[in-house]
């Protein structure tokens, strides 16, 4: 999963996923795919008999609990893929950390030197929201040290603005229609926004 | 916010509705948007400076008074581009337009008011989404 060594530092430094954490992770989605292979291979097997005269109700209560099974495991790999350190964020940190060397007024005006804690903000949001397949964001600075994170793709406009760890707001819309969002940190939101830019 | 400006950097009904207000694009803030196909600021690009400090920009019809081009503003600044907005829009975003002539710029203005929310869509995502470019960027971006 983790293919260099710069994405390892990373992750380290970031003290973000841990690789037994990471072990943990993919083997409880492992499982819940066994079970649901399982729980097919019962009710395709009862599903035979059925025709030589099983009762109706335990195919059935099987065929509930060969779905459950398969919503679990679907449920605990998007959980997965999320949680593993996606791409877009690796090349998104690759361009934060060069924003951190700007010197003061970088800009031409009085712009101020971007800082570490909106960088270390913006990675933990980046982890937290995107996928594998999500691109990654455009990497802006801003001009009193804060970071934008920007999506400008597949039809989706999507701004993410740190100002202070403390103040983040977002804009968000579909160039196609529909009414823009724009508020403050909303993940849930912001999750459902990404989620529609990804493949 | 809006009393600081009115204050400090009042809004000057002089300068028409129409003018166009230049800002410097340094080249962290411009990128390609897949949506548009086109090249455009960051609406990073329209922030104050600071609370006390509103963003900087340079009035056209000044610089054309002057017989200057508007390039002249970007002399130094390589791999910059230069973007406008209209006076118009930046009142219409509830920002005051203040003529702040420097000793080396006479042109130069700010722009004072709340970028950072509005109703539908705040100040600074108006400029960017509404900007025109003066000078492009550079090519091979």
């Amino acid at each position: 999963m983790v293919e260099t060594r710069f994405e390892r530092a990373v992750q380290l430094e970031a003290g973000y996923v841990s690789e037994g954490k990471e072990k943990r992770r993919f083997l409880k989605a492992r499982l819940h795919v066994e079970e649901w292979t399982r729980a097919q291979q019962a009710y395709r097997k009862l599903r035979g008999k059925h025709v030589s005269g099983k009762p109706r109700t335990a195919t059935r209560d099987l065929r509930r609990d060969s779905r459950k099974a398969f919503d679990r495991s679907r449920q605990s790999l998007a959980e997965a893929s999320r949680q593993v350190i996606p791409r877009g964020v690796i090349s998104a940190v690759e361009r934060m950390i060069e924003l951190l060397e700007l010197p003061p007024g970088w800009n031409s005006y009085n712009a101020r030197p971007i800082t570490k804690e909106n960088v270390n903000f913006a990675f933990n949001l980046l982890g937290r929201i995107m996928r594998h397949d999500t691109p990654a964001p455009n990497v802006v600075p801003m001009v009193r040290g804060g970071v934008q994170l920007e999506w400008h793709t597949r039809g989706i406009n999507l701004e993410i603005s740190i100002y202070s760890p403390g103040e983040v707001s977002f804009f968000a819309e579909d160039v196609r229609g529909g009414n823009p969002t724009e508020g403050e940190l909303d993940l849930a939101a912001l999750t459902q926004w990404v989620d529609r830019l990804s493949m | 916010m809006r009393s600081f400006c009115l204050e400090h950097f009042p809004d000057d009904p002089s300068i028409a509705d129409e003018s166009e207000l230049l800002r410097r694009i340094p080249p962290q803030h411009f990128f390609r948007d897949d949506n548009s196909g086109l090249v455009r600021p960051s609406s990073a690009a329209f922030e104050d400076d600071d609370d006390s400090d509103p963003m900087s920009v340079y009035l056209a019809t000044v610089l054309a008074a002057e017989r200057r081009q508007a390039t002249s503003v970007l002399a130094g600044h390589e791999g910059y581009a230069l973007a406008s907005i209209t006076a118009g829009l930046a009142r219409e975003k509830n920002q005051t337009v203040h003529p702040d002539p420097l000793t080396e710029e006479t042109s130069h203005a700010v722009v004072c008011g709340d970028k950072r929310s509005g109703n539908k869509k705040s100040a600074k995502k108006a400029f960017a989404m509404n900007a025109k470019w003066v000078v492009r960027p550079p090519d091979s971006f």
